[in-house]
């Protein structure tokens, strides 16, 4: 533990804006989306966990190219995405149906059945977006992580108005799934 | 941003997933430490062997071990260009468009494939050189028939090692394209998105453009310790 911090002192000697401390800083205001963003793309709790810390190794690698051309959330987006899609086509294909272990599991709020009824939900929800092809559920994710379609289109680099047809057609197709109960 | 109802209800749903694992965070941290590490690892590899080598140059005034010593600079070289061809897109592809990831994705997978061929190539020269060298300088010291000489244990354990690396690069090579193949199918499903152009990216095709990138990087480097600003 010594070494380590060691290691990551000498980056936070200098500038204040090092990129050790951005990029701690970057996991702690982001960390919830893109956990969020990697469980779009994985099927069990372990796998979310992995694509977590290899989307967070890529923002490492890529933060000292980061020069603030685009926001902080464009960037780190880009860069989930990127690394998200990557790990989709690089896994062996799998049922999409297959439950985050550790979704069913844990329960923090009172009210467990309110709270039971919600995580169900959510679970159904979750399992219709891992159902959506590729191009679309890059998309809808975003969205629901409340980017507007302007930042949609910058993180992955397409036209706006193009994002509006893929938002509706993603819609229609979560429409579809959920009726169908996934 | 959101105005639709239905996209309103269901982000709000999105977003009220489990509470986010701060040992996640801890967990990445720890990632980024230990690739730090691997980095400082091989560049001390590097400066231990190169450095090793060379001292014992220095000090034996001899023409074989001065010319051993240049080949494991060469060799050190070497591998650094097959570490760059193989990574040095990891660094730069990260934060540009979906599109233009893949593709570098590819010509990186393709890259790793020419790279595994011409190390499996220089594993081969480097062991016909090495040994050779050895025979000749075992000769000079007293007689040793070819049959004892590869009977040596070392002899035996490199015989091993070289049936090891030749599984691992038959494996390696099978890995690579199954992965150009799913990257390639991904590609056809994002469509467009994926028609992106690659202009703007470095590109590292063969080893001139990763000694180019290597050169370009260290200057950078030495710029910005000269600025009196770090960069990891």
């Amino acid at each position: 533990m010594a070494a380590e911090s060691l290691l990551f002192n000498t980056s936070e000697q200098t500038a204040t804006d090092s990129v050790a401390q951005r990029f701690h800083a970057l996991i702690e205001r982001n960390g919830p989306s893109l956990l969020r963003l990697a469980s779009a793309y994985t099927t069990t709790a372990s796998d979310r966990d992995d694509l977590f810390q290899d989307i967070a190794l890529s923002i490492w690698q890529a933060l000292p190219g980061f020069r603030g051309e685009s926001s902080e959330r464009t960037f780190i987006y880009r860069v989930a995405q990127n690394r998200a899609i990557a790990h989709l086509a690089r896994r062996p294909r799998r049922p999409q149906t297959e439950l985050v272990e550790e979704q069913a599991v844990y329960d923090p709020r009172p009210d467990p059945e309110q709270q039971l009824a919600r995580e169900q939900q959510r679970d159904r929800l979750m399992h219709a977006i891992r159902r959506l092809p590729a191009e679309y559920r890059r998309v809808i994710v975003l969205v629901l992580e409340g980017l507007s379609h302007t930042e949609v289109a910058e993180v992955l680099g397409l036209q706006a108005n193009n994002v509006a047809v893929r938002v509706n057609r993603a819609k229609q197709m979560l429409r579809d799934l959920l009726k169908e109960g996934v | 941003m959101i105005s639709d109802p239905e996209l309103d209800q269901w982000s709000e749903l999105w977003r009220s997933g489990e509470p986010f694992d701060a040992r996640l965070a801890e967990r990445a941290r720890k990632a980024v430490w230990r690739f730090r590490v691997w980095i400082y690892l091989e560049v001390l590899v590097t400066v231990l062997m190169g450095g090793g080598f060379t001292m014992w140059a220095v000090r034996a005034h001899q023409t074989p071990v001065t010319v051993l010593a240049i080949w494991v600079w060469l060799s050190l070289a070497a591998a650094w260009v097959f570490r760059l061809i193989s990574d040095w897109n990891d660094f730069t592809g990260a934060a540009v468009a979906t599109g233009s990831y893949l593709a570098v994705l590819l010509r990186r997978l393709r890259s790793s494939l020419r790279a595994a061929e011409f190390g499996g190539v220089l594993f081969v020269v480097q062991l016909i050189v090495t040994s050779l060298w050895a025979f000749v300088e075992l000769n000079r010291q007293g007689h040793v028939s070819l049959g004892d000489y590869l009977a040596l244990p070392a002899n035996v354990v490199f015989a091993f090692g070289t049936v090891a690396f030749a599984f691992w690069l038959v494996r390696y090579r099978r890995r690579v394209r199954w992965e150009i193949g799913e990257l390639e199918k991904m590609g056809k499903e994002l469509g467009n998105d994926a028609a992106t152009t690659i202009a703007e990216l470095p590109a590292v095709r063969d080893w001139r453009d990763a000694c180019q990138l290597l050169a370009a990087h260290v200057v950078e480097r030495i710029v910005e310790l000269r600025k009196g600003g770090r960069r990891v």
